[in-house]
């Protein structure tokens, strides 16, 4: 096979996959056409009702760039959150061209 | 002769019995006691969750728990948590938002302090929504967060469907919102009790148009990076075909983002005043 015959390959599933591993870098949640997931990293059992909540984003693109951000302690500082009652993740993806990837931390 | 050891002790005994006599009769009173209690006392109120009321004392409050409430009647009325809408203090001049489902008596979170410190009148917010939702109440980010960043905060209002009761002056704005689904907008509280339902659409249909558009350009981007191969002699011809078939592929993907961002469904809501 030639060079140039490789390297258009290469463009190819390059372009296609290397969105599969979107900015979180979890296994769960990188369904390849479309994903839609919630999920939640730490807890600390408290209900949420009544309580403040922060979110913030960060997106990337083929998961070659990436810019947001997507920090729990941005997320806490814009609710105004001290006391930090539960971080959860939600991923959408497409195509594995395009990603998002939000942080919702609970708290008071 | 009585010596006056004994004859004090006779004393004291009259004295004791005359002051007791009121007593045992306040005690055998407890309603009249209320009453005359009642004018400048029952100025707590516990409302329902079916829309009345009870005006009076409350004597016990567990959060998440009970509510005892001694009426103008001074009965003593012990309400579980499910049956309370809010509950309003003498000492504040504020209700308690509540959840039917979740949390309806909880005045340990910030969201009761910051509501508990707007005055004035108070109205019931029913909200439903086609989809498992809450009600959020927005707190103001642009102080902390920079312009145009992807962040928000807000406070979790009640989880649908619910009856908040919440001050009508607050000025600040609400929504309903599904981390799955596309928020509704942000609005101001009505001045009178309302029913709002939410029509919320799948969150694909803000994020789908913007997946194109990035899909259409990458393949743009790859079809002219095939036809510069063809150009430059590189391959023997087979590039063109790629690159025209990206170029399609990359029409196709433009064009439906157009299509999809012109034809989105979006969230709404709708405004039903009641009572």
């Amino acid at each position: 096979m030639k060079f140039s015959q490789v390297l258009a390959i290469s463009l190819v599933v390059g372009a296609g996959v290397s969105g599969c591993s979107p900015i979180m870098g979890k296994p769960y949640g990188a369904g390849w056409a479309y994903s839609d997931v919630k999920f939640n990293e730490r807890t600390e059992g408290q209900n949420a009702v009544g309580m403040k909540q922060g979110q913030s984003c960060a997106s990337a693109v083929l998961g070659v760039v990436a810019t947001g951000d997507a920090s729990v302690a941005t997320a806490a500082k814009a609710a105004g959150i001290t006391k930090v009652a539960s971080v959860d993740g939600h991923n959408t993806n497409i195509l594995g061209i395009y990603s998002t990837y939000c942080v919702i931390v609970t708290g008071e | 002769m009585r010596d006056p050891e004994r004859r004090w002790r006779g004393r004291m005994a009259i004295i004791f019995a005359l002051w007791s006599v009121p007593l045992r009769m306040e005690g055998a009173r407890p309603a009249a006691a209320a009453e005359s209690g009642a004018a400048t006392e029952l100025s707590d109120t516990v409302e329902l969750v079916g829309g009345g009321f009870i005006r009076g004392v409350v004597t016990e409050y567990v959060p998440k728990s009970h509510v005892v409430i001694r009426d103008a009647q001074g009965t003593l009325r012990r309400l579980p948590a499910k049956e309370i809408a809010a509950v309003r203090r003498s000492d504040g001049p504020s209700a308690t938002a509540a959840s039917p489902a979740a949390t309806n008596v909880n005045a340990e979170t910030s969201l009761d302090r910051v509501l508990m410190g707007i005055a004035g009148q108070r109205i019931k917010l029913k909200v439903s929504a086609n989809k498992e939702a809450a009600l959020e109440r927005r707190i103001s980010v642009d102080a902390r967060a920079p312009a145009g960043s992807d962040t928000v905060a807000y406070y979790l209002v009640c989880e649908t469907p619910c009856v908040a009761v919440l001050p009508a002056s607050d000025p600040e704005l609400y929504r309903v919102h599904n981390q799955s689904a596309q928020p509704s907008d942000w609005f101001s509280l009505p001045r009178r009790d309302t029913a709002v339902h939410a029509d919320l659409v799948h969150q694909a249909w803000t994020f789908m148009p913007r997946g194109l558009l990035y899909t259409g350009l990458v393949f743009a981007g790859a079809s002219g990076v095939f036809y510069g191969l063809g150009e430059a002699d590189v391959t023997s011809g087979w590039s063109y075909s790629v690159g025209a078939g990206s170029a399609i592929l990359a029409g196709t993907a433009l064009v439906a983002s157009a299509v999809v961002w012109i034809a989105r469904p979006k969230s709404k809501l709708t405004f039903v005043p009641s009572g």
